[in-house]
């Protein structure tokens, strides 16, 4: 038995909730402890934190102010970004969370992904992997998507599966923050190969998007973003993301906000159409 | 005045969230390293992520097991969770050789690995209550805990009375909340399990 699991990630840049398309082009949406706040009271399944600027400036500001994002989070918590030895992922799990994930720096030292496995656990290790199209090719990002690597993204998650990685985020990098929907052709590529926990990120566009990926049977979960941000930034709670607000969170009534969010819940609406469709979640 | 809760550190996996859910829950909260410690506790939780063997050889190095089995049977109650609900058992595959606190009688097993059933179990899943029960007090049939393990009790090693719910995985069903007298204990993490496992430690508290 497999339960569908529906994720928010927060992409956090100087400790600020930042929003992207294609990776890039990050806007500021607020407070991130508030926006997890919310998809805590909400009912995600599960929250996922990504150190967007930890790659490429080589410092991570994220761990210490993850015990305070979480203090009133009662989830499983995984972290991300900027990942480089053990020492940064025994800080991290101090820091709360439960599992943490990485891209860069494994795809650029394999061993360190197996070192960390061996001492942390499977279940204490994803791998982040950052796929995007070039013409007919996929190819694999790194860096939050400043530089590629020269490997069939195919091959990468089989290595990754081979030495035991505990759960693949895979992301859509030409597909992130449209709302356009994911890459249903590189699915269909990898559909029968796959063997460990796997999500998929970058692309969530509406409910049947989310419901579409729900009917291949190797993947566990969906991680949101934009739609999610978008919904609670606008006050407002179905997926109708037309005429969005403009209004900075922060300034919202906030509970009168709470009330509309609750009354029309986006993640109850995602869940109640995959219990329509026989797909098995928490509810 | 506020009511007291100990857990014990067995320096097994991190403590922050179970220290945070019962803050949650309107719990003073201490942490028990010693035999003193221990002496001064009226309510006790067993955490734990970890292993079963290593756990085990942690509370004999701070002098705790005796200590703990003796204020048990005092009538202190106590929560054991994840790895901390295996420590209340006999004895556990991971370590054959190290016996548990043997506080309940009862065997854990491996699961069997398959290709679309991991081990680790990791997720969400099912309790069926079989059971009336304290700690399950306004928690729904077939409501969702968070699992995280690789081990699992064997029905047939316990005394089936003590068994308040059962959940599946991997076609084998084991018990997944106990209860005897003051003994209880989740497979599952209630401070991992949204508001329906603070409702658990909130039921533990109101004892």
């Amino acid at each position: 038995m497999n339960v569908f699991r529906i994720i928010s990630k927060l992409d956090i840049k100087d400790l600020y909730l930042v929003n992207s398309r294609l990776l890039e082009g990050l806007r500021v949406l607020g407070d991130p402890k508030k926006f997890i706040k919310t998809y805590y009271d909400l009912g995600v399944d599960e929250i996922i934190l990504h150190d967007v600027t930890a790659s490429y400036i080589g410092r991570n500001t994220l761990y210490d102010k993850l015990k305070v994002m979480t203090e009133d989070i009662f989830l499983p918590l995984t972290l991300g970004g900027g990942i480089r030895n053990l020492n940064d992922i025994s800080n991290i799990l101090k820091c709360g969370a439960d599992k943490i994930f990485f891209n860069t720096s494994i795809i650029e030292n394999p061993k360190f992904a197996e070192e960390a496995i061996k001492i942390y656990g499977s279940s204490t290790i994803s791998a982040n992997v950052v796929v995007s199209k070039n013409e007919n090719d996929y190819i694999l990002l790194k860096n939050h998507g400043r530089d590629y690597e020269k490997k069939d993204p195919r091959d990468w998650i089989n290595f990754l599966e081979d030495i035991g990685i505990g759960e693949i985020i895979l992301t859509f990098a030409h597909k992130e923050g449209l709302k356009k929907g994911y890459d249903l052709e590189f699915m269909n590529l990898i559909k029968d190969n796959i063997s460990v926990p796997f999500l998929i990120n970058g692309g969530a566009s509406n409910v049947d998007s989310i419901i579409e990926l729900s009917k291949y049977s190797f993947v566990s979960g969906v991680v949101i973003s934009t739609i999610f941000h978008e919904i609670v930034k606008h006050n407002g709670s179905n997926l109708n993301i037309n005429n969005l607000s403009q209004a900075r969170f922060d300034n919202l009534n906030e509970s009168k906000y709470k009330n509309d969010l609750k009354k029309n819940n986006i993640i109850n609406q995602i869940k109640t159409r995959l219990i329509n469709k026989n797909i098995l979640v928490r509810n | 005045m506020k009511k007291k809760i100990s857990i014990i550190n067995h320096e097994q996996g991190n403590q922050l969230h179970i220290i945070r859910a019962c803050k949650n829950v309107g719990f003073e909260v201490n942490v028990v390293n010693s035999e003193k410690d221990l002496s001064k506790s009226d309510k006790l939780i067993l955490p734990g992520v970890g292993r079963f063997g290593t756990a085990m050889k942690n509370l004999k190095k701070k002098k705790l097991d005796a200590p703990l089995k003796k204020i048990l049977k005092n009538n202190v109650p106590i929560l054991g969770i994840c790895l901390g609900f295996q420590l209340l058992f006999e004895i556990s595959m991971e370590d054959e050789n190290i016996k548990g606190l043997e506080i309940l009688k009862g065997k854990f097993l491996k699961f069997p690995n398959d290709r679309l059933n991991k081990i680790p179990q990791i997720q969400w899943n099912k309790i069926n209550i079989s059971g009336s029960s304290i700690l399950l007090k306004n928690i729904d049939n077939e409501n969702f805990f968070y699992f995280n393990h690789t081990y699992y009790l064997d029905a047939l090693s316990t005394n089936k009375s003590n068994i308040k719910a059962n959940t599946i995985y991997n076609g084998n069903t084991y018990p997944s909340v106990i209860e005897k007298e003051n003994i209880f204990g989740t497979q599952f993490h209630p401070e991992k399990s949204g508001s329906k496992g603070l409702s658990i430690l909130n039921n533990f508290k109101s004892l």
